[in-house]
């Protein structure tokens, strides 16, 4: 299935905070404003994940957000991307060994592009949702 | 529940006609993911449940499971936003607990990292205040401006976020003479910009109309609740660490909590209270690094400067100590206990300011509208307000999902409602 | 108010059952008064009596409380400040007890000080004690339908329940 033409045009984007410090969260909210500036390439937060696109995942996953998680990625339509930003939800990060974290995010939903970093600046989050574009396109049906 | 000594609503008095609304939890509002429900007669709240935890990692369980320059970087992830706060109160606990001196220009370069700081997270506080009242504009200004903080930032420490500044005994990297330029061109451009943000925010009619009176938190409720921070000072407690038990660099000035007093206000305790002293705070915060960097004393940065000799004197300490420093959001407060011969801290407490917050909610909500929520929320600052998902269920048993835009729309509507 | 007011306020309620462990002073900057943090221990039966006599002198302002799990008893600190408001004037507080792990109850200082709740709802969940006359005593921070006690040491302790502990790295060297 090719991506529709409008994906170069305008991609929206749902965050999802599944027990992170807000360190990404924040430098996902700094790469909207002017200095950054993602929507000047379309890419727009939305308040829905049915309206969305990419989801961006922080976060190493703790035990009540699984089953949160799990439900908004099942809410988003596709064809979606997971972009997982930041080390907690890569690997674990700083994170290992605990009774509340059941991560990481790949454990939980497919993941298509991971953004390293603590935190990734807001530059490599662009550049992780671009790619999770491309990852689309080659792709051809969602992952 | 009716607390007799204090007239405080802990529970909320349920009726006939109310009916009640979760709300969350995911919406990075807190540093956690957080759980309200609230209890409305018509668009009134007459009664507030929070839960939180849905962030809860077990910092403290991982921490005594790690090396103490292993629970430092941890520590430094328990808050992405005021991210030197949790080191600094770790490294003074520890500190206390051991007897590891700190020299004097590592107490000024921690003191001066911790105000920058609390620049760029009282204006990131402003940016997000903006826009859940619905001025996207001044959102995008403020963080815009914010940013020059940033590269300051990152040209003194190497990262944004996280700048894994101080150790135990000090700091790890130096402010060199050649650098002190930069700090100094970032600090004039705040002092220019100061007056015009406190103009945008402080004189603006509708942000006057949207936060006066609204949600209040008398000076006996703070105290009662033992508030902290911006929180407890925007009610009239004139509560600070840097004041009452100053430690580092604040132990040579003297430093003032601000109330809303400073700006000519008597204290209401209401969001626009809240904004007045952030914002005055920003203005303080610039005046102490500029003091710390005239004064900048010369020596070494680190007391003890092998990292393996400092883990073998951590290893061998014994004893108990606290440690306090004065965030962005209040009061965070490190308590540690080492054993000698063994490298985990045996028993570690963290208690970050919003912990202290989290009950001053409930006095703060009662009495208002749904369209404040995303305000009131934001208010005590709790790292991030994007209330994402209200799930209403009338008496009648149907449900009705609203997304975070629907709650925003409802607010800026209110806005426009009372602009005319 | 100097420690040493603090000292009589509390020794004057409690009499001989109020132990000194220690009072230290830190001293910061280059020129820094000291700022002193103060260590007393009570018995569990007067505790209220100690938290009445500190909330009748000056308005006291807790923290939070912190715990350490010794095996036969574990030990609680209830960190208090006292004094804000004016330069150097407060003095931090911590008032130990100790509560016998065989019978794990504490009374509730929060009809006192309504600002402890969380700190009381907290010990509850990760120690499992019975706080008395709390009014409410649900989990807070951790998940409704956790049993186990993760601050615990020994068998009501999360170690026990060894798949509920995630590993997310897998350290080759180490062993699981």
């Amino acid at each position: 299935m090719a991506l529709p033409r409008s994906f170069k045009r305008a991609l929206w984007v749902f965050h999802v905070a599944t027990g992170s410090c807000n360190g990404c969260d924040i430098e996902i909210v700094a790469a909207l404003t002017p200095r950054y500036d993602t929507e000047r390439f379309g890419i727009m937060l939305t308040g829905t994940p049915r309206h969305a696109d990419v989801l961006l995942v922080t976060g190493p996953v703790t035990r009540p957000m699984l089953p949160r998680l799990k439900r908004i990625y099942e809410q988003t339509p596709d064809p979606k991307a997971v972009v997982v930003v930041g080390g907690c939800g890569s690997t674990g990060g700083v994170f290992y060994e605990s009774y509340n974290i059941v991560g990481p995010v790949d454990e939980v939903v497919p993941v298509a592009v991971y953004v390293p970093g603590c935190p990734p600046r807001p530059e490599a989050i662009i550049d992780g949702v671009v790619k999770a574009v491309a990852a689309l396109e080659t792709a051809g049906v969602s992952r | 529940m009716h607390n007799e000594r204090i007239n405080i609503q802990l529970d909320g008095g349920k009726s006939e006609m109310t009916y009640s609304i979760p709300i969350g939890p995911t919406h990075p509002a807190l540093k956690e993911p957080i759980r309200f429900s609230f209890e409305l007669e018509g668009e009134r709240i007459v009664g507030v449940d929070i839960k939180p935890g849905f962030a809860h990692r077990g910092i403290e369980y991982m921490g005594m499971r790690r090396n103490l320059i292993q629970t430092l970087y941890l520590s430094e992830r328990i808050c992405g936003i005021c991210s030197i706060s949790h080191p600094l109160a770790l490294t003074q606990a520890v500190e206390h607990a051991a007897g590891i001196e700190v020299p004097p220009r590592a107490q000024a370069i921690r003191t001066i990292i911790g105000e920058l700081e609390r620049i760029h997270s009282h204006i990131l506080w402003a940016g997000v205040g903006a826009h859940e009242l619905g001025f996207d504009t001044l959102l995008h200004l403020s963080w815009n401006v914010r940013e020059k903080v940033m590269d300051l930032l990152e040209q003194l420490t190497g990262n944004r976020v996280d700048y894994a500044i101080p150790i135990y005994g000090g700091v790890r990297r130096d402010i060199p003479e050649e650098k002190a330029h930069l700090a100094y061109e970032a600090l004039d451009y705040y002092k220019r910009l100061l007056g015009d943000m406190i103009d945008a925010f402080l004189h603006d009619k509708s942000v006057e109309m949207r936060t006066k009176n609204v949600g209040v938190l008398t000076y006996d409720e703070a105290v009662a609740l033992c508030a902290v921070g911006p929180t407890a000072r925007a009610s009239g407690v004139n509560r600070d660490v840097r004041q009452d038990w100053p430690y580092y660099t604040f132990a040579d000035m003297q430093i003032q909590a601000i109330t809303p007093r400073d700006f000519g206000r008597e204290p209401v305790g209401d969001v626009y209270d809240n904004i007045i002293v952030r914002l005055l705070e920003v203005g303080q915060a610039i005046d102490i690094i500029e003091h710390c960097m005239e004064h900048m004393p010369s020596g070494e940065l680190m007391s003890i400067p092998k990292v393996p000799a400092l883990l073998a004197a951590l290893k061998k300490a014994e004893g108990e100590g606290i440690g306090r420093h004065e965030a962005p959001r209040g009061e965070v407060f490190h308590y540690i206990r080492l054993e000698a011969d063994v490298e985990e801290p045996v028993a570690w407490k963290v208690r970050a300011p919003t912990y202290g917050n989290l009950m001053s909610w409930v006095p703060k909500f009662l009495g208002d509208e749904i369209a404040d929520i995303p305000i009131i929320a934001a208010s005590i600052d709790p790292c991030m307000c994007c209330m994402d998902r209200v799930h209403f269920v009338t008496r009648a048993g149907d449900r009705s999902t609203q997304w975070k835009q629907e709650l925003v729309r409802r607010s800026r509507e209110k806005t426009r409602r009372m602009c005319g | 108010m100097t420690s040493d007011e603090l000292l009589a306020v509390l020794s004057g309620k409690l009499g001989g059952e109020l132990t000194v462990l220690r009072s230290v002073e830190h001293r910061h900057g280059e020129a820094g008064r000291p700022i002193v943090d103060l260590w007393v221990e009570v018995p569990l039966a007067r505790l209220r009596d100690a938290v009445a006599a500190l909330c009748d002198a000056s308005p006291p302002h807790i923290t939070v409380i912190s715990g350490d799990d010794l095996g036969d008893r574990i030990i609680l600190n209830y960190h208090f400040s006292v004094g804000w408001g004016t330069h150097y004037g407060e003095v931090a507080l911590i008032l130990r007890t100790s509560v016998p792990t065989d019978n794990l109850t504490i009374p509730t200082i929060s009809d006192l000080l309504p600002g402890a709740l969380t700190a009381e709802r907290e010990k509850h969940e990760f120690y499992g004690i019975t706080v008395d006359g709390i009014p409410d005593d649900r989990n807070l921070f951790l998940p409704e339908d956790m049993t186990i006690h993760p601050w615990r040491k020994d068998e009501a302790s999360v170690q026990r329940t060894t798949s509920m502990v995630k590993r997310l790295v897998k350290w080759e060297t180490r062993d699981a």
